[in-house]
C-alpha cells in the first residue's frame, strides 16, 4: 500500500510539475484572478497545506508534553506528516509572487543592501514563522530518529517539543492573521486566531487518520479528537454567522454533519466509513478556506486545478518516500512506541540557553528597531517570538547531537553547513545584477561608453565649460552669468535617476541648456553614467 | 459593553467552571461540553452585548479562557501546569485578538496583557497551594476580568 | 521487465529536476522594437470599453479638509488633489491624459473581455475615482517589502524595484484601485511609451496613481536650482491639466497660497464612506459646507 501510494504521488507529480512550469512561466495570469481578487487557489492551498502540517506536531509535540498515551505510537508518522506538509504549503506563496526571484525581499535580514522588511505586515511575520517551524520540526524527527540509537536524546526531544508547543500554534495565528488584519469586512475578526488554530487541527487530524489507516493502523482517540474538534469548529461556524452572516452550508455539512455519523458503532467499525469521513473533512477544511479567500464566483483556468495534483502528488511522494527510506534502515520503526525518560537538563544548561535566545531575540531588536521606529512594539513580537525559538531549538539541537555523534562528524557537517549559509550569506551581501529596469536595457551605451575615452572628450567639448573637467564647475564661467552650481554628488545624482537625468541633458532646465540635436541620447546616457564615475572618484 | 453586564458575564463564565472536569468523560464528550459552553457564551454576548463593538468579536473567547482559568482551580494533578496553560490561552487571545483589531485603530489595552503574562509567572511559584492562594489566585483574575 | 524500479524512480527523479530547472529559467531581454507606436485611438477604444461597464461607488461622505499628516507632523507640504463634483460630467478626458502621461499599457483581449484594466483613475458611477492617497494608507501597513511608501510630501509611493508582487496591498485597499501587471506588456505589444519620463513597469508588480511624481520631482528641482523652498507651484497633474471643465485641482494641502487650499475654503469635502478613516489626500468638492 506504501509503495502504491507512493507512486501514485510520483504520477500525479508529472501533472503538478507541468502546473509548476505554467504558473512560473505565465505568472499569476495563469490561475483565476483580476484586479478586484489578488488572492487566488494558491493562498487557499496554502493555508490549507500548513494547516495540516499542525496535526503532526500536535499529536506528537503537545500530546509528548501533556503525556498522552496513545501519542508513543503515532509519533512518527505524525512528524513525517508535518515535513512533507510543511514542504508542500511553503511553495505555494512562493509561486504566488508576482516576481519570485525576489522572494528573498521578504527575509527580515538587517538593512544589509536597503531591503528591510516591513515588520508590520504579516506576510513577513508569516515566512520567520514557517521558515522557523520547519527548522525546528526537522530537527524533532531528527533527534526522534536518532534517539532510537542513543537513548540520552529522549531529554533533548522532550525540549523540543517544549519549543513546538507554543510555535506550532504561533504558525497557525500567524496565517489568520494575514486576514484579521486587513480592511475586508469579511475576513476581520479577532476571533481568528484561535478559530483558525482549530481548523488546521481538525483537518490535520483528519489526514493522520488516513495516513494510519494506510498502515493498517487504528487509534480511537484521535476519531474521539475529530468529533470533539468537529463540535468546537462548528461553534466557530455559528458565531462567525452572528458577526458577518455568512453560513456555508456545504463545509458545515462535509465537517460536521458527516463527522457526527461516527458516533453510530457499526459504522466506525467499517475501515472505508473511516477512510469516507477523514476525507469529508479534509474537503470541508479546504472549501472552508476557498469560501473565505474566493467568496465570488470565479472561472477557474487549468492551473487551478492543477494545485490539487502538485500538492497530493508532492505530499504523497515526499512522505512515502521518506516513510520507505525509513523503513528500510529500521523496519519496525513506525510500529515500535517511542520511549520515555525521566533524565532531564540541568537547570544550569536550561537556563543559560534560554537566556541565550532571549539576549539573541533583543539584540536583533536592538539593531532593528532604529530603522524603523514607526512599528509599533506590539508588531515585533510576532518576529522576535520564533527568533528566540530558532536559537533555543538550534542549541538544544546542537547540544544533544553533539553528545552522540563522533566529534568528527559533527565538525565536518556544521562546518560545512556554516559555510554553506556563510556563502548564501556572502553572496547576498555581495549583491547581484541591479540592472532592475526595462527601458535601462533598451538602450545600450556601450559604443560610447567603452574604455571611457569618447565620454571624456565629450564632456570635456560639451560640459566642461561650466561643469568643470572633474564636474566641480567651472567658477570663473559660471560666476558671471549663472547662479551658483550644485555640488556633484553620487547622493544628488541617485535621488534623480540616470533616466531624468538623461532627460535634462537633451531637454535642458532651468540654467540648463537642452542638449538635443548636439548629442544624442545614448551619448547623454554616457555622460551621466560618467557623472557617476566622477562623483565617485571625487569620494 | 456596561460593567454590569461584564459582571454578569463573569459570574456566567464561573458556573460551569466548577464541575468541568468532575466527571471522567470521553474525548468527544469533553469536546462536546466545551463547545456547548462556549455556545452559550456566544448567545450571552449575541444578546446582551452592542455587536458593533468590534471588541465584542473575541468576548466569548476571552469568557472561555477565563472559565478554564477557573476551572484549573479544582484540579488535583499537574494544577499548576495546567493553570499556565489556561492563563497562556487568555494571553494569546487577547494579544491576537487585539493585534488585529490594532489594525482597525482599535486602542490596546496592555496591562490586562501584561497582568496575564506575569499571572504565568507567577503561578510557578505556588507548587503546593493551600486554599487561601487559591482564593488569591481566584480573584486576581476576576480583578482582571472586571477592570480590564 | 525492461527496466529496473531504480532506473525508473532515478531517471523519474531526473527529468522532474530538469523540468524545474527548465521552468525557473531566466526570461530572454527585452528589446524596444515590442513598443506599441502611440496610438490613441486604442487608448480610446479600451477606456470607451471600461466606462461602458463601470463598478459601483460607495457612498460619499463629508470629512473635514486635509491637514497635516499624522506621520510627518513637521512637512510643509501635502500635495493632494480634489475633483470638482459639480463640475464634472464623467467625460472620461482625464483618463485618456493619465494613460498618456504615465505609459499606462493596454489590456489584452481576455483580460479586456474580464473588465480588467489598467487604468490608474476608473469612472464609477460617473465619479472619477483614482487612489486617495490616504494618511494612513492600509495598503502601506500590509506591505510587506515596504515597495508601497508614504512619501514626507503626503504621496502614497510605489517603488516597484522593491515590489515583489504578494499583492497584499491590493488586497487591502478597500476600493480596489490598485492594478497588478499581470502580463508582460512590452512582450505582448500593448505596451507604449509616450512619456520617456515614467519608466515602464515589469511584469508582477503592481501600480497606481502617482499623483505625477514626475512632475512634483522636476518642478522641485527647478525650485531647487533657483534656491527657493518648494511649495508645489507651477506643477500640476495631467489629468487636471485635460480636464475640459476644471474639475480637477491639484495643490498643496498645507500651502494657504495653494489654489487647491483657497478652492476648498466653504465648499463641502467628501470622500468614499470606505475610504473616511484613512484621511485621504484626495477628496470630492461637493455644494457648499
Amino acid at each position: 500500500m506504501v509503495k502504491k501510494l507512493f507512486i501514485v504521488g510520483l504520477i500525479l507529480l508529472i501533472p503538478g510539475i507541468w502546473t509548476l512550469f505554467q504558473a512560473l512561466s505565465i505568472g499569476p495570469a495563469s490561475w483565476a484572478l483580476d484586479q478586484s481578487l489578488f488572492w487566488g487557489t494558491p493562498i487557499v492551498n496554502f493555508v490549507f497545506w500548513i494547516g495540516l502540517a499542525h496535526a503532526g506536531t500536535f499529536l506528537s509535540a503537545i500530546l509528548l508534553i501533556l503525556e498522552v498515551r496513545f501519542q508513543k505510537r503515532i509519533s512518527l508518522v505524525a512528524e513525517l506528516s508535518t515535513i512533507a506538509a510543511i514542504l508542500v504549503a511553503s511553495i505555494f506563496p512562493l509561486i504566488h509572487l508576482g516576481i519570485v526571484s525576489r522572494f528573498y525581499f521578504l527575509i527580515p535580514f538587517f538593512n544589509e543592501r536597503n531591503i528591510f522588511a516591513n515588520f508590520s505586515s504579516p506576510l513577513i511575520w508569516d515566512f520567520v514563522a514557517i521558515f522557523v517551524y520547519l527548522c525546528i520540526s526537522i530537527f524533532y524527527i531528527v533527534t526522534h530518529l536518532l534517539s532510537l540509537k542513543h537513548a540520552s536524546l529522549l531529554k533533548t526531544r522532550k525540549v523540543l517539543a517544549w519549543i513546538l508547543f507554543p510555535l506550532v500554534l504561533w504558525v497557525h495565528t500567524i496565517v489568520s492573521l494575514d486576514f484579521a488584519v486587513t480592511t475586508n469586512n469579511l475576513w476581520q475578526g479577532a476571533y481568528f486566531p484561535i478559530y483558525f488554530i482549530l481548523g488546521a487541527l481538525f483537518s490535520g487530524l483528519a489526514l493522520v487518520v488516513f495516513l494510519l489507516e494506510v498502515q493498517k493502523r487504528r487509534v480511537r482517540k484521535i476519531e474521539e479528537l475529530l468529533i470533539a474538534a468537529s463540535w468546537l469548529l462548528f461553534v466557530f461556524w455559528i458565531w462567525e454567522f452572528f458577526q458577518k452572516g455568512v453560513w456555508h452550508f456545504e463545509v458545515v455539512f462535509f465537517g460536521f454533519v458527516i463527522v457526527q455519523l461516527l458516533w453510530i458503532p457499526v459504522l466506525r467499525k467499517q475501515k472505508a466509513f473511516r477512510l469516507f469521513v477523514s476525507f469529508s473533512v479534509l474537503i470541508s477544511m479546504w472549501l472552508e478556506r476557498y469560501v473565505l479567500i474566493i467568496p465570488l464566483d470565479i472561472e477557474w483556468l487549468p492551473v487551478d486545478y492543477g494545485w490539487f495534483a502538485l500538492g497530493i502528488g508532492l505530499f504523497l511522494s515526499v512522505f512515502f518516500g521518506l516513510y520507505l527510506l525509513i523503513q528500510k534502515h529500521n523496519p519496525l520503526v513506525f510500529y515500535v512506541s517511542a520511549e520515555e525518560s525521566n533524565e532531564k537538563y540541568s537547570r544550569k544548561v536550561l537556563w543559560g540557553i534560554l537566556a541565550g535566545a532571549v539576549v539573541f531575540a533583543l539584540l536583533y531588536f536592538a539593531l532593528n528597531y532604529p530603522l524603523d521606529t514607526s512599528v509599533p512594539l506590539m508588531n515585533w513580537i510576532p518576529v522576535l517570538f520564533p527568533l528566540f525559538s530558532l536559537f533555543a531549538g538550534l542549541s538544544f539541537f546542537a547540544l544533544g547531537v553533539y553528545s552522540v555523534v563522533p566529534k568528527k562528524q559533527f565538525f565536518l557537517v556544521s562546518g560545512l553547513l556554516v559555510l554553506i549559509l556563510g556563502g548564501a550569506f556572502g553572496a547576498f551581501y555581495a549583491g547581484g545584477d541591479t540592472n532592475l529596469g526595462v527601458e535601462s536595457k533598451i538602450i545600450s551605451v556601450e559604443r560610447v561608453s567603452k574604455n571611457n575615452r569618447p565620454v571624456k572628450d565629450l564632456w570635456a567639448s560639451r560640459c566642461a565649460s561650466c561643469h568643470g573637467l572633474k564636474g566641480e564647475g567651472n567658477r570663473k564661467f559660471i560666476y558671471e552669468f549663472y547662479p551658483e552650481i550644485q555640488d556633484l554628488t553620487l547622493e544628488r545624482l541617485n535621488s534623480q535617476g540616470e533616466d531624468s537625468l538623461t532627460q535634462v541633458v537633451l531637454k535642458g532646465r532651468a540654467f540648463m541648456n537642452p542638449f538635443e540635436g548636439r548629442v544624442s541620447e545614448p551619448e547623454a546616457r554616457a555622460l551621466i553614467r560618467y557623472m557617476y564615475q566622477l562623483a565617485e572618484e571625487k569620494e | 459593553m456596561t460593567p454590569l453586564i461584564n459582571a454578569l458575564a463573569c459570574l456566567l463564565a464561573l458556573l460551569p467552571a466548577s464541575f468541568l472536569w468532575t466527571s471522567p468523560r470521553s474525548i468527544a464528550r469533553y469536546g462536546i461540553s466545551q463547545a456547548l459552553i462556549l455556545l452559550c457564551f456566544m448567545l450571552f454576548t449575541f444578546f446582551t452585548g452592542d455587536m458593533e463593538d468590534p471588541m465584542m468579536e473575541f468576548y466569548p473567547l476571552k469568557m472561555w479562557a477565563f472559565c478554564l482559568c477557573v476551572s484549573t482551580l479544582t484540579l488535583t494533578k499537574k494544577r499548576t501546569f495546567f493553570m499556565t496553560l489556561a492563563q497562556g490561552l487568555w494571553f494569546w487571545i487577547v494579544f491576537f485578538g487585539s493585534l488585529s483589531l490594532a489594525y482597525r485603530g482599535e486602542p490596546v489595552n496592555n496591562l490586562s496583557m501584561i497582568l496575564l503574562f506575569f499571572g504565568m509567572i507567577g503561578v510557578q511559584f505556588f507548587k503546593q497551594n493551600p486554599k487561601e492562594i487559591s482564593l488569591g489566585i481566584l480573584i486576581y483574575w476576576v480583578g482582571i476580568w472586571m477592570l480590564f | 521487465m525492461l527496466i529496473s524500479k531504480r532506473t525508473f524512480i532515478k531517471s523519474f527523479g531526473a527529468l522532474l529536476g530538469g523540468l524545474l530547472l527548465f521552468g525557473c529559467r531566466k526570461q530572454g531581454e527585452k528589446s524596444l522594437s515590442r513598443v506599441r507606436p502611440v496610438s490613441i485611438p486604442d487608448i480610446k477604444k479600451q477606456i470607451k470599453e471600461a466606462m461602458k461597464n463601470q463598478k459601483p461607488l460607495d457612498s460619499l461622505v463629508a470629512i473635514p479638509v486635509p491637514s497635516s499628516l499624522k506621520a510627518f507632523p513637521n512637512a510643509t507640504n501635502r500635495f493632494g488633489m480634489a475633483i470638482d463634483l459639480d463640475l464634472c460630467d464623467g467625460c472620461g478626458e482625464c483618463v485618456l491624459a493619465c494613460n498618456l502621461e504615465n505609459n499606462i499599457p493596454l489590456v489584452n483581449e481576455y483580460q479586456a473581455s474580464k473588465n480588467n484594466y489598467m487604468h490608474w483613475i476608473e469612472l464609477r458611477d460617473q465619479i472619477p475615482v483614482t487612489c486617495f492617497h490616504c494618511g494612513d494608507a492600509p495598503c502601506e501597513k500590509v506591505c510587506p517589502t515596504g515597495a508601497a511608501v508614504h512619501s514626507p510630501d503626503g504621496v502614497s509611493a510605489m517603488v516597484y524595484a522593491r515590489c515583489a508582487g504578494t499583492r497584499f496591498c491590493g488586497v487591502n485597499c478597500p476600493i480596489k484601485i490598485r492594478k497588478f501587471n499581470y502580463v508582460d506588456a512590452l512582450d505582448e505589444g500593448l505596451q507604449f511609451i509616450s512619456n520617456p519620463e515614467v519608466p515602464v513597469r515589469e511584469q508582477g508588480v503592481i501600480e497606481k496613481c502617482s499623483l505625477c511624481l514626475h512632475r512634483i520631482q522636476n518642478a522641485r528641482l527647478k525650485a531647487k536650482t533657483i534656491g527657493k523652498e518648494f511649495l508645489g507651484e507651477n506643477v500640476t497633474t495631467a489629468c487636471a491639466e485635460a480636464c475640459p471643465k476644471g474639475a480637477i485641482l491639484f495643490g498643496n494641502w498645507l500651502d494657504p497660497n495653494s489654489l487647491l487650499y483657497k478652492k476648498a475654503r466653504g465648499r463641502g469635502v467628501y470622500t468614499l464612506s470606505s475610504i473616511a478613516p484613512f484621511d485621504p489626500s484626495v477628496v470630492y468638492f461637493k455644494g457648499v459646507r
